[in-house]
């Protein structure tokens, strides 16, 4: 069974656009998936602007991202999340605000792999034994003044406190040498005072990863800190992968 | 010529610079230029520190190395027009960051007055450099907006039973 692939390079108008894939007349025949499958997405933004949410059926997998700024997009760097459950039928919804004046351009590419050879749907025993999912998060530029510490960066974000027991992973990079981050979940500290990469980019998976396999429980905070101390002002840029313990059927 | 007289005669130079501003002075030359680095596509100048202040001041986002952040329009990508679209003015072509080539120059203030590029960091809604690109779409025989303006503007009266 050959994966069914949705990509598109779309003028993004100002605003909040519903679902992206119905911008394109041809690829409406594909707004609904055609098989269980996996998914993975990933997308790139001509210019700073565009915030993400990707949803597949009623569950929730890119909440509030933001795309790296570029005109290529490349695997596996650029990609948002390798690891959702598509069922037959479910529909792909990729909503983007673009919080700018103009007219910006998001490239993205959409690809569910059939979980069965012959393309047919699974029973719930079987789908009891696949891979349970990521849920991803990924933002920037966060400014951050001199001499100042941003003690919450996923402050008021969905999965601050991830609703089911997962696994974390994190990145970070920073536009300019000179902040620390700490990572702690609920009251343990995870990463003490330590440096960023000063690469000034959307952190890139696996390039940019700062720390994997830390355990959260269902409903602990995680908290991502930064510290500038560079003499100016500079920006931080993050992403969290939050793997499930356990299939959510 | 041996190294050590090539080493003499570059320092002849070199160690008088002061000597060589002064003449370049007296003649006029030199006087009003300013240090600027140039964008390859747009031909916009960008300040002195532009390099110096890379992921400070300029370029937030945009890698590691320095690259020009000036907006150019992506003619090849159609106008959106959605059911949200409520007036002509939200219809342009998306705009990109160019990230081409910056190169140092020496130029004339005045000239450098006249083209200096608007900084992101100044302007993260694009409100300023939105006005001037769509002006510059609208002029492009490549662009299609003057058309998806008319369509919008021809479909609306329609509808309101103009």
């Amino acid at each position: 069974m050959n994966p069914t692939v949705i990509e598109d390079s779309v003028s993004i108008p100002a605003g909040v656009t519903e679902n992206v894939i119905t911008l394109n007349n041809s690829l409406r025949k594909f707004l609904n998936a055609a098989h269980d499958g996996k998914c993975r997405f990933a997308g790139v933004q001509s210019a700073a602007g565009l915030r993400l949410d990707l949803t597949i059926g009623s569950k929730l997998f890119i909440a509030s991202s933001e795309p790296r700024v570029g005109t290529d997009l490349s695997e596996p760097y650029d990609v948002f999340n390798d690891n959702m459950s598509a069922r037959r039928g479910d529909q792909f919804t990729l909503r983007a605000n673009n919080t700018t004046g103009g007219a910006l351009t998001l490239r993205f590419r959409l690809v569910n792999e059939a979980l069965k050879e012959d393309g047919s749907s699974l029973s719930e025993q079987e789908w009891a034994q696949v891979d349970p999912d990521d849920r991803t998060m990924q933002r920037g530029p966060v400014s951050i003044a001199d001499g100042s510490v941003d003690f919450q960066l996923l402050d008021g974000l969905i999965w601050d406190r991830p609703p089911v027991p997962c696994h974390l992973e994190a990145f970070m990079t920073a536009s300019a040498a000179g902040m620390t981050k700490t990572l702690d979940v609920e009251e343990t500290n995870i990463i003490p005072p330590s440096a960023i990469a000063p690469n000034n980019r959307i952190p890139l998976d696996p390039d940019d990863a700062v720390i994997q396999g830390v355990e959260v429980a269902d409903r602990d905070l995680i908290l991502l800190a930064v510290t500038n101390r560079s003499g100016g002002a500079l920006n931080a840029f993050w992403k969290t992968k939050l793997t499930e313990f356990a299939r959510q059927l | 010529m041996n190294i050590e007289e090539l080493e003499q005669f570059v320092l002849a130079f070199t160690s008088r610079l002061d000597k060589i501003d002064g003449v370049l002075k007296k003649r006029g030359l030199g006087a009003n230029m300013i240090p600027v680095f140039r964008c390859g596509a747009s031909g916009l100048y960008f300040p002195h520190d532009y390099v110096k202040e890379w992921g400070k001041k300029y370029g937030i986002g945009l890698g590691p190395h320095p690259v020009s952040e000036t907006l150019q329009t992506e003619y090849e990508i159609p106008p959106t027009v959605t059911k949200e679209t409520q007036s002509v003015e939200e219809i342009m072509h998306p705009l990109l960051v160019c990230q081409c080539q910056v190169d140092w120059d020496l130029v004339d203030e005045s000239e450098a007055e006249t083209k200096w590029a608007i900084p992101a960091e100044g302007d993260q809604k694009m409100l300023k450099r939105v006005p001037i690109l769509r002006a510059k779409q609208l002029a492009n025989p490549r662009g299609k907006l003057r058309i998806y303006q008319a369509e919008f503007a021809r479909v609306n009266n329609v509808e309101r039973g103009f």
